[in-house]
């Protein structure tokens, strides 16, 4: 029968009560009882762990300090960290020293909504001989006050470190703890680093990909064998609930595993790149470093990622120049930022070409005070708009509107002086 | 002179001037009445007193009162409320009221459409403005900046959406709504009448979903419905919001004299009954109404008719520059054009303005002296809702029905007091339709799973959940049935359609900028979406490139043509249950489910106008499978018909009665569709069938089931009167020869009715 055919058949099961009542109050609450399945998943080895909510199930795994994962131990996080120490300005990578320092990653049984559970936590910490991943399982959709609260995310305040947790776990938390509201304390507010936004900021234009498995094959030189993929584990999850049967929910685990360790390595690497300038990198990414303290009004930790690329490389990287005139103009160095903005206008495409004529029009009328050479950047600037196939529509409308005025002005104020 | 005596000059005008004069059929007048005042409710907060004042409102009228006294005791009211009648003080007061109380007060209002909401904002805000209170209102929707969206869930009083945006963008996503959900006081349904057929039935199960999540929270709140004039405005919101209202029905808004004239163009050749088209007489007469200085709004169906006679009539004005005193009103508009035609139509310096029924919803444009309507809008509430956006206050109005060649326009040219003498249509919804029910119950278990003993709005619905732990939608656990699978539901369920997967269509006529244009269910899209099909959407044409039937995408391109298409359709019907059966001396009437197997076979190409044939083409796509609701009305052979001239004069008859079928439930044409069978195998008689054309029927068929002999009667009398003598398209279809199909029809129309009189 076709789903259809089944639904005009229901019709007759379909009752209505007395019309316009609806059940007042939802019922109370009692503790769920463990699942059927209890002894086939922690044959797979699971433990369980019992709070005042219910059960929860855990697995739990040490490393040594010395434990490589990629190309990186895992004991360095303590000279990063010890980096982050010195560092006195408030930067998105930095932690609350203060707090415990967790990497956290979540599983979630689909992507949005109400609807979508967590069904597995893993947090990785240091901790006296090394570093412990625990990892929380929901043992069934009824468990779930007990799995959340087993996260200790309302005891104490924490930094977390993420991989798209702004965006992603940390809202989902909060969804599934607004669910669960009534039962549990109140979540508490964590301090938040989220590598994602690292990476992209840091390997921007050079990685074609952040998901972390891209990552971590090109920057962490980590590859990871017989890993199952992300998106098959929201049915893994369902199916292991539905069967009884968790060996593939091991290989989720596993998989949840390998993102956290990627996490703490990614971290160390991300924080060597951006607290160290003698690190040997590519000039792509230290200039997107050099930029995003830029963006950070860091100024005088920005200026030496570019110097060091123009040093190594001259004019041949116009893209440092064009973020460096920015840094030269604010520093009121006018003509060398003129020079800057011009290797990027001549050798760039697109709207940071445009930009940079724009900049060096302004820095010649309003600074170095020579209107000829203003007109003529401007004028130039005004051909490339038409012919410029980089452009996007709505960029090219509004350049070519702001170069027009300022050409009128331009001619205006020029011909008033050769007037009197 | 006063503007009325301009209205009554005017009159005078058309009613002297030969051109017009002789084509005026009827000439009727409704009475005005005066305002019913009263004071301000005493709690009434001072700052909403000083805003009513600031906008010169010293008192209320009654209906308001009666609205703010009823809402505040906590009582959902639905209040009926004409054009310009101040409803949307209705819900203002009460709502602004509760949070000047207590500003951790919320309220939603719903409006049918998007535009709707960002228009209603602009009211709302001047109110607020003018109260200088601290009143946080937005709108939310697609189009809300994502910057703003956490203010608005978290810190707006007034949230004004749409059913679609609750159903997919705040419903699934209540827990980032809290502190909305735990102090919403009231619930506005403006527009309530538009909530009819599908759509209605949807947004029935949507509020059911909302009301549950409220009660998760902890509140109940209020419904406030407001509606134009329909028959059953109560029973509508009580359906539709599964809460019991009390009917505000006593309106207290003045109106002015109403003057209604009906219009019918010129035969301009009487063998076929073609007369001259009704878009020239509308130019005609507005272009005189403009000249006598009326301001006069002009309902037009589609977008390119109103371009057409926005067209016509700037010719009045071509010789003034920069003359704006005529435009043009429709959907496509961009919204800073919309608002200053508004404005120019509150301020008068509009004069004529031609509309698509974009102006039927409650838009504020002040109220204009006339109103001409090209051809009847389909029902007797929109007929109204578009009279009303004529006359001011006391002053007189003129309204100027102008008939097209339809059957139904045709029908109330003859019957001018079908429009003016009884209630508007029934709006009827239909929420037990089982895959709209299921659709949303997903929804509802994915928004918060469902107990074992809970129930669904109104409905029992145990059995049903077990059913989607069978089709693995949903894990059962000892309290509760849980939603598990990675699928979002409310992504998959449009509002707008009943049908599981709908064919988007998809304009690609600039390749880099392709646009989905619109959706339509799988059970229509092979008659109209077909390879090479016209497909006319919002009054541009479009042909169909290439329609993908795996992946239910039809990509169309642009096309300026002269010709329609049209696809024949085979069907096959089954009828799989019945529910109700009639029996009459000569006839039986049943009612049941029925599993209708449609496949498009060809198409034509049929030109405008003359609706020659002008090309066809084969169809080929696989048969389309519809399980829905249907009637049907079975007669013995009357005396000496053979076969064949009983097909014939059934398929004339059908196409008269599929004409009618609106002014029986308030739906559109093709909501239902009627199919002849000379020989049926469920009934082994001659039967008419009628079925609704959404899966799962949304109740139309079941209301007809109880009125077929009404509707035969008034087909009969329909094909009776037409003044055509072998059949035309106003009557039982355009008729390829003359062979007096039209007698046999009518002779059979009238063994069916006589059949009735003669039970004695």
């Amino acid at each position: 029968m076709s789903y259809e055919q089944k639904l005009m058949a229901m019709k007759k099961l379909l009752t209505k009560k007395t019309p316009k009542t609806e059940p007042k109050k939802p019922p109370k609450r009692t503790i769920p009882k463990s699942p059927s399945y209890e002894e086939s998943w922690l044959k797979e080895g699971l433990e369980k762990e019992e709070n005042e909510f219910g059960i929860v199930y855990k697995r739990v795994v040490r490393y040594n300090s010395d434990y490589f994962h990629g190309n990186n131990q895992l004991g360095e996080l303590r000279s990063a960290l010890e980096k982050w120490r010195h560092f006195k300005h408030a930067h998105p990578l930095a932690p609350e020293l203060s707090n415990r320092i967790v990497f956290f990653d979540t599983e979630t049984t689909g992507l949005k909504g109400a609807g979508t559970l967590i069904f597995l936590f893993g947090f990785i910490e240091e901790c006296e001989n090394g570093f412990t991943l625990t990892q929380y399982v929901l043992p069934g959709p009824d468990h779930e006050a007990a799995f959340l609260y087993a996260s200790n995310l309302w005891k104490e305040k924490m930094t977390l470190v993420t991989y798209n947790g702004k965006s992603f776990d940390m809202p989902q938390v909060e969804t599934r703890w607004t669910m669960n509201r009534r039962e549990l304390p109140a979540l508490l507010k964590h301090h938040q680093i989220d590598l994602l936004h690292g990476a992209r900021r840091v390997w921007k234009t050079e990685l074609d990909t952040f998901n972390l498995t891209a990552v971590e094959q090109s920057q962490l030189q980590f590859t990871r064998e017989g890993d199952i993929p992300g998106h098959l584990a929201p049915i893994i999850y369902q199916d292991a609930v539905k069967s009884g049967r968790a060996e593939a929910l091991m290989k989720v685990l596993k998989h949840n595993e390998w993102d956290i360790l990627s996490l703490v390595t990614l971290y160390i690497r991300a924080t060597n790149l951006v607290l160290e300038t003698d690190h040997p990198e590519t000039a792509t990414s230290h200039t997107n470093i050099g930029k995003w303290f830029l963006d950070l009004k860091l100024y005088e930790d920005s200026a030496p990622f570019f110097e060091q690329v123009i040093q190594k490389y001259g004019a041949n990287h116009p893209l440092t120049h064009y973020h460096y005139g920015f840094l030269l103009k604010r520093n009121d160095a006018h003509e060398e930022a003129v020079k800057s903005f011009r290797i990027a206008a001549d050798q760039l495409m697109g709207r940071e070409r445009i930009i940079a004529l724009e900049e060096i029009a302004k820095l010649y009328e309003h600074k170095i005070k020579d209107l000829q050479k203003a007109l003529r950047a401007t004028e130039e600037a005004i051909a490339l708009i038409d012919v410029d196939e980089y452009l996007t529509k709505r960029f090219r409308e509004r350049a070519k509107r702001d170069f027009q005025k300022r050409e009128m002005r331009l001619q205006k104020k020029l011909s008033r002086i050769n007037g009197q | 002179m006063t503007k009325s005596n301009t209205v009554e000059t005017a009159l005078q005008r058309l009613k002297t001037d030969p051109d017009f004069a002789n084509n005026m059929i009827h000439h009727k007048i409704i009475d005005g009445k005066e305002a019913v005042y009263v004071p301000f409710p005493e709690q009434l907060h001072p700052s909403i007193q000083t805003a009513l004042a600031s906008k010169g409102i010293e008192q209320l009228y009654s209906h308001q009162r009666e609205a703010f006294d009823a809402a505040t005791e906590g009582q959902s009211i639905t209040a009926v409320t004409p054009t310009a009648s101040g409803k949307s003080l209705c819900y203002h007061l009460p709502v602004l009221q509760s949070i000047l109380e207590d500003a951790s007060s919320r309220a939603i209002y719903l409006f049918p459409t998007k535009a709707l909401a960002q228009d209603q904002l602009a009211d709302l805000h001047e109110l607020i403005e003018a109260s200088g209170e601290d009143v946080l209102s937005y709108t939310y929707d697609g189009d809300t900046a994502p910057g703003l969206r956490s203010k608005v869930r978290k810190s707006g009083h007034i949230v004004l959406t749409n059913p679609d945006m609750l159903h997919s963008g705040i419903l699934p996503h209540h827990t980032k709504w809290v502190s909305l959900f735990e102090n919403l006081k009231y619930i506005v349904v403006d527009e309530l009448h538009t909530y009819k057929g599908v759509f209605g039935s949807h947004v029935a199960h949507v509020l059911r979903r909302l009301k549950r999540i409220c009660r998760y929270y902890g509140s109940d709140p209020v419904f406030i419905c407001t509606s134009a004039t329909i028959a059953n405005p109560q029973e509508l919101a009580e359906d539709l919001t599964n809460t019991d209202m009390r009917l505000i029905e006593k309106n207290g808004a003045p109106a002015g004299k109403k003057h209604f004239l009906f219009y019918n163009p010129p035969i301009v050749h009487p063998t076929f009954g073609v007369r001259r088209s009704a878009a020239l007489e509308v130019r005609d007469i507005a272009s005189l109404l403009y000249k006598e200085s009326i301001q006069t709004i002009v309902f037009a169906k589609s977008r390119v008719r109103v371009e057409m006679l926005v067209t016509y009539m700037k010719e009045l004005t071509k010789k003034k520059l920069f003359d704006d005193t005529v435009m043009g009103y429709r959907g496509g508009y961009l919204p800073s054009e919309r608002r200053k035609i508004e404005k120019g139509l509150r301020a008068g310096t509009i004069q004529t303005v031609v509309s698509t029924n974009a102006l039927e919803l409650g838009i504020d444009i002040g109220q204009l002296q006339a109103c001409i309507m090209t051809g009847y809008p389909g029902n007797i509430a929109s007929a109204l809702q578009q009279a009303g956006r004529a006359g001011r206050r006391q002053d007189e109005a003129l309204i100027i029905y102008v008939a097209q060649s339809t059957a139904l326009d045709q029908y109330i040219i003859e019957h001018p007091n079908y429009l003016l003498g009884q209630k508007p249509e029934e709006a009827r919804i239909h929420p037990d339709n089982m895959f709209i029910l299921m659709d949303h119950l997903k929804c509802a278990s994915f928004e918060l799973p469902f107990t074992k003993d809970e129930t669904y709005g109104e409905f029992e619905v145990q059995a049903l959940l077990a059913f989607l732990e069978s089709e693995g939608v949903l894990i059962e656990t000892p309290d509760k049935w849980h939603w598990m699978t990675d699928q979002f539901p409310a992504t998959d369920i449009s509002l707008r359609s009943a049908a599981q997967e709908n064919v988007v269509i998809i304009d690609k006529t600039t390749p880099k900028e392709t646009t989905v244009i619109g959706e339509m269910d799988t059970f229509s899209a092979p008659t109209l979406l077909h390879e090479e099909a016209i497909y006319i959407h919002q009054g541009t044409q479009y042909q169909v490139e290439e329609l993908d039937w795996e992946e239910k995408k039809a990509y169309v391109t642009e096309v300026d043509v002269d010709y329609f298409t049209d696809a024949n359709l085979a069907v096959e019907l089954k009828v799989i249950n019945e529910d109700d059966q009639t029996k009459f001396d000569t006839h039986i009437t049943a009612y049941g489910d029925m599993a209708v197997l449609a496949k498009a076979t060809v198409f034509k190409k049929i030109r405008f106008g003359t609706h020659d044939n002008i090309g066809s083409g084969p169809i080929s796509l696989p048969t389309v499978e519809l399980h829905t609701t249907g009637t049907w009305y079975a007669f013995d052979v009357p005396k000496g018909w053979t076969e064949a001239a009983l097909t014939d004069a059934m398929t004339g008859a059908s196409y008269a009665i599929q004409s009618f079928i609106p002014l029986f439930v308030r739906c559109d044409r093709t909501d239902t569709h009627v199919m002849p069978q000379v020989k049926a195998v469920h009934t082994e008689k001659p039967t008419f069938f009628i079925y609704d054309s959404y899966p799962g029927g949304i109740g139309l068929s079941e209301k007809i089931y109880k009125e077929w002999e009404a509707l035969i009667e008034q087909a009969t009398e329909h094909v009776d009167n037409c003044f055509c003598d072998v059949g035309c398209p106003i009557c039982i279809g355009a008729q390829e020869s003359e062979v007096g199909t039209k007698d046999d029809v009518l002779s059979l129309l009238r063994a069916l009715t006589g059949g009735n009189n003669h039970v004695l």
